[in-house]
């Protein structure tokens, strides 16, 4: 009985497979965020003090372990803030899903002090789910923070109402460990996007 | 996300007289206010079947007393909203109002703006009342909530 063929046969299935692998391997090895903009070099966090929605502090130290994504915003947006954080809110409950780790902390810091308070920012940031923090400060103590990320926010003009807007940057920001911001997603922004990007961001790749 | 409850009940005088066909509206989705708020967003595409631009020039609604038609742009990577005196649908085109875009702000609630709550809105041109369509205000996001946003344009207001 010939048995030279069936070695032979089984010996390019083997060096078919280990070739697959590397090839597979390469590509994950390769593998970078399509939406995000990753900085060359993290960007260290300025030094801040901001209030929690549980009105404990936020300050750079408390986001030295683990990852953010971060977006500025306002409780009284109708309209894309809470679009934004569901969309944030929704990629994270796919990455749970998917088994991610770690997982990344929702961080929404309101640029509008003067109408959300800690329990203002609990009400809002709690419809959200897990995962999901709020934060705001006194202006000067937003201003540190913003002006160091190039995050720009101007409070419009009241109506005769008393109601007011407030134009801020759209971006949501990304900081990975020792506080520094790693990357951003620019607006306009998509479940998909965040879902693509985020493990390999948090995953040093 | 959940299909938008919409029901259009009643369909006004469009435009001049020798137009042929009709406005009306499609993806009505109205979202209730967040906890601790009490301004609800509405969202639809109007499509303008007649021979005629049809310019919408503000809004009501039986639940709330104050309706605004309003944008958020993004300019820079900044948004920023403004409210808008009118928007015009060209003749045989369709406008969408969409989350990060055309919204309508659905602010002093006359009633408790909870989600299940069926409202009524009313578009109005500078002849008159053009459109009235009903929804039911839906959860945002959120625990249990719609998921209705992927691939928005996220600018802020």
């Amino acid at each position: 009985m010939n048995t030279t063929r069936p070695l032979l046969a089984a010996l390019f299935v083997v060096i078919g497979l280990a070739g697959g692998a590397w090839f597979l391997s390469k590509a994950v090895e390769t593998a970078e965020p399509a939406h995000a903009t990753v900085l060359p070099a993290p960007q260290p966090l300025p030094p801040f003090t901001l209030t929690d929605h549980r009105g404990e502090p936020l300050t750079r130290d408390n986001l030295a372990d683990g990852w953010q994504v971060l977006f500025f915003g306002f409780t009284n947006c109708p309209d894309v803030c809470p679009a934004t954080l569901t969309q944030l809110s929704v990629a994270r409950r796919k990455l749970a899903e998917r088994g991610v780790s770690p997982l990344p902390e929702i961080l929404l810091i309101s640029v509008d002090p003067e109408r959300d308070s800690p329990a203002a920012l609990a009400d809002y940031v709690g419809h959200f789910g897990d995962g999901v923090r709020g934060a705001t400060g006194t202006v000067p103590e937003l201003r540190t923070l913003t002006a160091a990320l190039g995050i720009h926010f101007e409070k419009e003009p009241a109506d005769d109402d008393g109601d007011y807007g407030v134009n801020h940057s759209a971006a949501v920001l990304v900081i990975g460990p020792e506080a520094r911001l790693n990357a951003l997603f620019s607006a306009p922004h998509s479940i998909d996007a965040f879902v693509d990007d985020l493990p390999l961001l948090v995953s040093g790749r | 996300m959940s299909a938008a409850r919409t029901t259009v009940l009643l369909l006004l005088a469009a435009c001049a007289p020798e137009s042929a066909g009709v406005v009306h509206a499609s993806g009505v989705t109205a979202y209730a206010p967040l906890p601790g708020k009490d301004t609800a967003v509405a969202y639809l595409t109007l499509h303008n079947d007649t021979a005629d631009d049809v310019t919408v020039t503000g809004a009501t609604s039986g639940e709330f007393a104050a309706v605004e038609l309003h944008e958020t742009r993004l300019v820079d990577g900044v948004s920023s909203m403004r409210e808008l005196a009118s928007v015009t649908v060209p003749a045989g085109e369709a406008l969408a109002f969409e989350p990060g875009g055309r919204h309508l702000m659905l602010g002093r609630p006359s009633v408790p703006p909870e989600v299940g709550t069926r409202i009524t809105l009313r578009l109005h041109a500078t002849e008159g009342p053009i459109l009235e369509v009903s929804a039911t205000l839906e959860a945002r996001g959120g625990v249990g909530g719609a998921i209705a946003t992927d691939a928005v344009p996220a600018a802020a207001n």
